[in-house]
């Protein structure tokens, strides 16, 4: 299960424990979050827990404190500076019941709506929907490392031809590149004192030779990883957009679009680079590691002994260094960008700058700030300075070791000369390959904490499905929510027990304070939740029953802020119907009464509307979003809210394009501004996510309530201006 | 209203009842449809890019406003004379050389500097952002800086040397 956080909601299974002795016969756990200051206000651990009975707060080992329900009125979560505190009434007075600091304020404010919840007389809160999610959380648990490295390996499978003639290639270049020493020995022990010219030809050849080869083996090597590369970062690319776009709804509001993008652009390509470049680099080199290491003892061990000496320094040295490197280069890197946001700023403002004759204090501003980057850049040069020269000196001074132990053997006639040469040849050769192994540590398990993050993307299932028995059928628009209920948090319910029919072509306006669910209500039309209580039907048939695309491309969906692609307005105005003719989209244009202002751009439908619609106003983007949803002749058509952001002639353009939209369609309007709601048959009024009122916008009136209460402040609003005028 | 009424007040013609020739006033057209004649009109092409042959034919009013004749799907169905004298009037309204040869193309930052051949004759330019060139299927749009439009109908059929610096950004 992915979330945002999910540590802080899981007790550890000592505490759990401690809290089940507590509880008594039918009190069931609902609810528990940790905080992170204790009653004492220094940091630490201090669990709440909400039961259907009392609220329990816990420091383990030290102190319980509990507050049965029935003693509660209200519950207030107040925000200070740095924490907050859940706040209860109760008879004898108000009292704190637990403080946490302001990374866990959402915890709170939820269990300070489940609390009001409980204490609520009507309250009809079933079940342990929260404890049971959090248990379903445990049992999944994180799989393991091994486990993670099985399933991202799983994707070099499918092209595993070339993973193989990649691993092939890199075995035949290591090897080869063992040779050229050899025939250095050769040269020098053979040929030199023979003087054969024969053989010096032979081996010269043979050196060339092996150094093409080794070239071509080279290319063939970089060209089989990068396509190796390339296609398992498409697959896999492809298999988190393809697997993202099945989710429903409810994963993209618990994750935010950041964090998922983060996932599919920067993980999937860490995940390359250890697949293909990591496994690769990582086999090759302790391969040559071990055949070097072996030549060099068969050789001489001896000198080989010798030539170990740098490798603590390299295989400790180097993961060390670049840990220090990591905070001294990040050190530069701020020390810059405080002088960008320097120049950010003066620059662009020099109009202030020069006003208040602060040019002087400017240039001794960035002259300090310039004077500490010089600082953070001669730290990374001091670090750089202290190491390297280090382990420079620590390779060289054995390399020159064994070339005076080996020499005095030459000397002895226990070793010749060409083999000492070929020696300190694959001595130089034996270090690459323990450097490279060294720096490969860390990026490694990035690269694999990464793959877990995709992998949880993909393991996620979607909510919402086809039922196996699912219809598809032209709708005609006959709506009824039987005792819907519904929260985002499945124990604070944002829609409460509503029961509503519509008929068909019948327009329904709704309206309510803001968070009182009036947008939910269209969400799970939309099927884009399912009711937690009840349900609803189009046409008699459970929407459960009725098969997504089928349900979906029958409602049309006009939104506040309508989402438009950077592509063209055609594309846009045809997305709900691919491959729709020109015809089509110049109709639906026309309807939505934006015909007029599209032609007057110079490539009129084929203007393209910047990202999210940019080059547009809002009035033209909320027109091309109707255009969108009337393309597909929708037999049920919802707008949301969809005049309140503009200005009142735009909203007389798109009143009049909607006036075309709503004739023979089943249609809910949301809204804000009650003036919208005149072609409405009915108005239903929601209030805390019950529907408070139900009638005509006369009979709302005249009933004196919450409807009537909305009407007269917006009319005083709206006549303000005029008074001023007149004034 | 279904959305089949809204297909039909298009008015969509078949070339086959329309007949265009000049009007007497400068760069507008004479066109009679099923017999009736109306002058004064101008040719509007809804998607110049993606579909040039739809074509909208309008009067336009004192008030600015558009009277929106008919809609031909293709203007190239029409009878030959007013086809010519169509295409002559949104040659000049639509002026969208086509680059027949790319000569030089060379960026610097975000910018590119163009030097090609068009069937307009010779031309260069600077286009800035990747959002200046537009590909649509084999066709590529590009808009120079000062809002000209060109156009390469098919990369494909293009010459191997302009291909290949076409290649720096398709």
């Amino acid at each position: 299960m992915l979330t945002e956080d999910e540590d802080s909601l899981k007790p550890p299974p000592e505490v759990e424990a401690s809290i089940r002795c507590m509880l008594s016969e039918g009190e069931d756990l609902l609810y528990c979050a940790l905080s992170d200051i204790e009653a004492s206000g220094c940091y630490g651990n201090r669990w709440l827990f909400i039961t259907n009975k009392r609220v329990i707060t816990l420091t383990p080992g030290r102190e319980v404190r509990e507050i049965p329900l029935d003693r509660i009125m209200s519950v207030e979560v107040h925000d200070y500076l740095g924490n907050g505190e859940v706040e209860v009434s109760t008879r004898d007075g108000r009292e704190g019941l637990i403080r946490f600091s302001r990374s866990r304020v959402e915890e709170f404010r939820k269990a300070a709506l489940l609390i009001s919840e409980l204490v609520e007389p009507s309250s009809h809160l079933k079940g342990r929907p929260h404890w049971d999610y959090l248990n379903s959380l445990r049992k999944e648990g994180r799989k393991s490392r091994s486990a993670t490295l099985r399933w991202l390996i799983s994707y070099m499978k499918p092209h595993w031809y070339w993973a193989v003639a990649a691993l092939l290639i890199s075995l035949a270049t290591t090897g080869l590149g063992l040779v050229p020493p050899y025939l250095i020995r050769l040269l020098i022990d053979q040929v030199f004192p023979s003087k054969d010219v024969g053989l010096l030809i032979t081996l010269t050849l043979g050196l060339v030779g092996v150094y093409a080869i080794n070239a071509l083996l080279n290319i063939g090597l970089n060209y089989s990883l990068a396509l190796l590369g390339q296609k398992v970062i498409y697959d896999m690319r492809s298999r988190v957009y393809e697997h993202l776009q099945r989710l429903s709804l409810g994963f993209y509001d618990r994750i935010s679009s950041g964090r998922l993008l983060s996932r599919v652009m920067d993980d999937v390509g860490r995940v390359q680079w250890f697949l293909v470049w990591g496994t690769q680099t990582f086999i090759s080199n302790l391969l040559a590691l071990l055949g070097v290491g072996l030549i060099i003892f068969t050789l001489n061990w001896q000198l080989a002994l010798f030539s170990l000496l740098p490798v603590p320094i390299i295989a400790i040295g180097l993961p060390l260094f670049r840990q220090k490197a990591k905070g001294v280069y990040h050190k530069a890197w701020r020390k810059w960008a405080d002088v960008s946001s320097l120049l950010v700023d003066t620059i662009p403002g020099a109009i202030v700058v020069k006003s208040f004759s602060q040019e002087k204090f400017e240039v001794k501003r960035l002259r300090e700030r310039l004077a500490e980057v010089v600082e953070a850049n001669m730290e990374s040069t001091k670090l750089h300075l202290q190491f390297f020269p280090l382990l420079g000196f620590a390779t060289s001074a054995s390399v020159v070791f064994v070339w005076w132990i080996g020499g005095l053997q030459v000397f002895t006639g226990s070793l010749t000369t060409g083999t000492l040469v070929a020696f300190v040849s694959y001595m130089w050769m034996f270090y690459g390959p323990v450097q490279q192994l060294s720096n490969l540590v860390q990026p490694m398990q990035q690269a694999i904490t990464s793959g877990e993050r995709v992998e949880e993307v993909i393991e996620v299932e979607p909510d919402i499905e086809d039922a196996p028995d699912a219809l598809a059928f032209d709708i005609k628009g006959a709506i009824r929510f039987e005792n819907v209920s519904f929260g985002y948090e499945p124990f604070i319910p944002v829609v409460r027990n509503i029961n509503l029919e519509i008929k068909p072509g019948e327009v329904i306006g709704v309206v309510g304070p803001s968070g009182s669910g009036k947008t939910t209500l269209t969400k799970l039309l939309l099927r884009f939740y399912d009711p937690t209580e009840g349900r609803i039907t189009i046409d008699g048939v459970d929407l459960r029953k009725i098969k997504l695309q089928c349900l979906r491309e029958q409602i049309g969906l006009v939104l506040q802020d309508p989402i438009l692609f950077n592509d063209t307005i055609a594309y846009n105005i045809a997305y709900g119907k691919r491959g729709a003719r020109p015809e089509e989209i110049i109709a639906s244009a026309k309807a939505a009464h934006a015909h007029d202002f599209i032609m007057n751009f110079p490539l009129a439908y084929d203007t393209v509307v910047g990202e999210r619609g940019s080059r547009l106003s809002g009035g033209e983007r909320q027109r091309i979003a109707i255009a969108r949803a009337l393309i597909t002749d929708p037999r049920i058509l919802i707008l949301d809210e969809a005049t309140s952001s503009v200005d009142s002639i735009t909203e007389k353009h798109i009143q009049a394009a909607l006036e075309n939209l709503i004739r023979d369609r089943t249609t809910i309007i949301i809204a804000h501004r009650l003036s919208t709601l005149q072609r409405a048959n009915r108005i239903i009024v929601i209030e805390k996510g019950h529907i408070a009122e139900v009638g005509s916008h006369e009979e709302l009136l005249a009933k004196g309530g919450l409807y009537s209460q909305l009407y007269a402040i917006q009319s005083a609003q709206e006549t303000i201006p005029q008074t001023t005028i007149a004034v | 209203m279904p959305f089949s009424k809204f297909l039909e007040s298009l008015n969509i013609v078949d070339p086959k009842r329309l007949h265009i020739s000049k009007d007497v006033r400068l760069n507008r057209l004479k066109v009679q449809l099923d017999g009736k004649v109306f002058d004064n009109v101008l040719p509007r092409l809804p998607m110049p890019l993606s579909k040039p042959e739809f074509v909208i034919l309008a009067q336009r009013a004192g008030d600015g406003s558009w009277n929106e004749l008919c809609m031909i799907k293709d203007y190239r169905l029409l009878d030959d004379e007013s086809r010519r004298v169509l295409e002559e009037l949104l040659e000049k309204n639509y002026f969208i050389p086509e680059i027949v040869r790319v000569e030089r193309l060379e960026t610097s930052g975000d910018e590119f500097r163009w030097e090609v051949i068009t069937s307009k004759g010779p031309r260069s330019f600077l286009t800035q952002g990747r959002r200046s060139i537009i590909v649509l299927g084999f066709k590529i749009i590009v808009i120079d800086k000062d809002d000209n439009i060109y156009q390469i109908t098919d990369y494909r059929k293009i010459d191997a040397k302009s291909r290949r610096h076409l290649n720096k950004f398709i």
